[in-house]
């Protein structure tokens, strides 16, 4: 059977898959790289096509509509002006605090919008594509955020796009906090008994954890990927876990990530 | 040899898959993504000659892996052991009957996805395992079924506009030629 040609074609193409499989994480991004790159026009050619079609759908908007929206707009930005005038004369009582005390200056963030380009075609993993990469400063492990809280962190960076890992992601992992009592965690991965995505897991707590249902959970910052107080959703429900080591917390996030159409890139 | 058959397919695949990343609409209204190799590589291993739906295979599983957080590869081993048992007994296959085009995507769409699972498992990951999975198990059997009832006439309908017809010899035998005398 052995000596036909056929099946020495088809043991060669087992053992070049299996070749393949084993090779090293370089070479894989070396592919990796040269598909996604391939897709770049298209991906320009899908944003283009949703921009066009936002733009359409905003003419059948009635004007009267926008009127509202507009003076809304207006209101929550004179608010927003208010709050920052004051946000910039704590930023500066807290340099002048540090400086005083001896403690080292933080360095304030950047940020670099980004629109969603695409999805992860597997529903086994919660990814994205980004159209920002290494040529705006973009490098793997800096936080994902949107208007509404924490909505993941770069993983993959090519040169104009890059995939980011959404919370949730089992490869996502996020020190957090509850906001009112300081019980810290991780958020780990979607949680398996709903169908919501934005129901992730917080693992790790103590097992004396003082939780309420509505209570705001934001990173505490331990880890060094992710500054500290960023929001990122809230407890829905809690049980104990590991015959009572632990109690594992369900956190329902602030920013739907099935609707994400705009991120923002935090920059050292 | 005439390759467009294979040539629409590997594009499609290719383009399939992109789509199926960047479209909104159908994981809005379903749930979950749709997907399009399993009923590409089945039309694939029934209708196009000598392992071209293999270059389909290998294409679509390459773009599918680089767009997802996939290991490069695992969407490889389970398209190429569908189309690969296919393509075995496509004689025996009754590629005519919609009913066997029907059960031979919905299986292609069940197998393929827990395949990639179990490989994924075997190299150590950790996929999003739950009942959102096995919700997306029954659609995507469900569309599996579907897509490749509509890939069959589509792709041959593609097929018959860009692919050069075989030449057919003419009626016309010259030792067959009754030579007349002059009378």
């Amino acid at each position: 059977m052995w000596k036909q040609p056929h099946w020495l074609k088809r043991g060669l193409a087992a053992g070049l898959i299996l070749l393949w499989l084993s090779l090293p994480a370089r070479f894989s991004d070396a592919v990796k790289t040269a598909v996604a790159h391939a897709y770049l026009p298209l991906m320009g050619v899908g944003a283009s096509v949703r921009s066009l079609s936002d733009r359409a759908g905003l003419a059948l908007v009635p004007r009267r509509r926008l009127l509202r929206e507009i003076e809304r707009l207006r209101e929550e930005n004179r608010q927003l002006r208010l709050q920052l005038t004051q946000a910039e004369a704590w930023r500066r009582e807290n340099v002048e605090l540090r400086r005083l005390v001896g403690w080292r200056q933080t360095n304030p963030w950047k940020s670099q919008a980004a629109r969603v380009v695409s999805r992860d075609p597997s529903d086994w993993w919660r990814t994205i594509w980004i159209d920002r990469g290494a040529k705006d400063g973009l490098k793997a492990n800096l936080p994902v955020l949107t208007p509404e809280g924490l909505a993941g962190r770069t993983w993959w960076v090519g040169l104009g796009t890059s995939q980011v890992l959404l919370l949730g992601d089992p490869k996502c992992h996020v020190a957090v906090e509850v906001r009112d009592t300081g019980e810290q965690g991780v958020l780990t991965r979607s949680a398996s008994g709903s169908m919501d995505p934005r129901l992730v897991t917080m693992g790790y707590l103590p097992p004396s954890a003082s939780l309420r249902s509505g209570q705001i959970v934001v990173t505490s910052g331990l880890g060094g990927v992710f500054p500290a107080g960023i929001p990122v959703g809230r407890i829905v429900d809690w049980r104990s876990v590991s015959y009572g080591l632990y109690t594992e917390a369900r956190v329902k996030l602030f920013v739907d990530s099935s609707r994400l159409k705009h991120v923002l890139v935090l920059l050292p | 040899m005439n390759r467009t058959r294979a040539i629409i397919l590997t594009a499609a695949a290719a383009g399939g898959v992109f789509l199926a990343a960047a479209c909104d609409a159908p994981a809005r209204l379903l749930g979950v993504r749709l997907q399009v190799l399993p009923a590409l590589v089945v039309y694939g291993a029934l209708s196009v000659e000598r392992g071209g739906w293999a270059w389909a295979a290998v294409v679509g599983a390459a773009c599918r892996d680089s767009l997802s957080a996939n290991p490069v590869g695992v969407s490889l081993i389970p398209l190429l052991l569908i189309g690969w048992i296919l393509a075995e007994h496509r004689e025996i296959v009754l590629r005519e009957s919609l009913f066997a085009r029907w059960i031979l995507g919905s299986l292609a769409g069940a197998v393929y996805p827990l395949l990639s699972v179990a490989i994924l498992l075997t190299l150590g990951e950790e996929p999003l395992l739950g009942w959102r999975f096995l919700w997306g198990m029954g659609i995507w059997t469900l569309s599996g079924g579907v897509l490749s009832l509509l890939a069959f006439p589509v792709f041959d309908w593609l097929t018959d506009r860009f692919a050069y017809q075989p030449v057919t010899p003419p009626s016309f035998r010259p030792d067959r030629e009754i030579t007349r005398g002059r009378y």
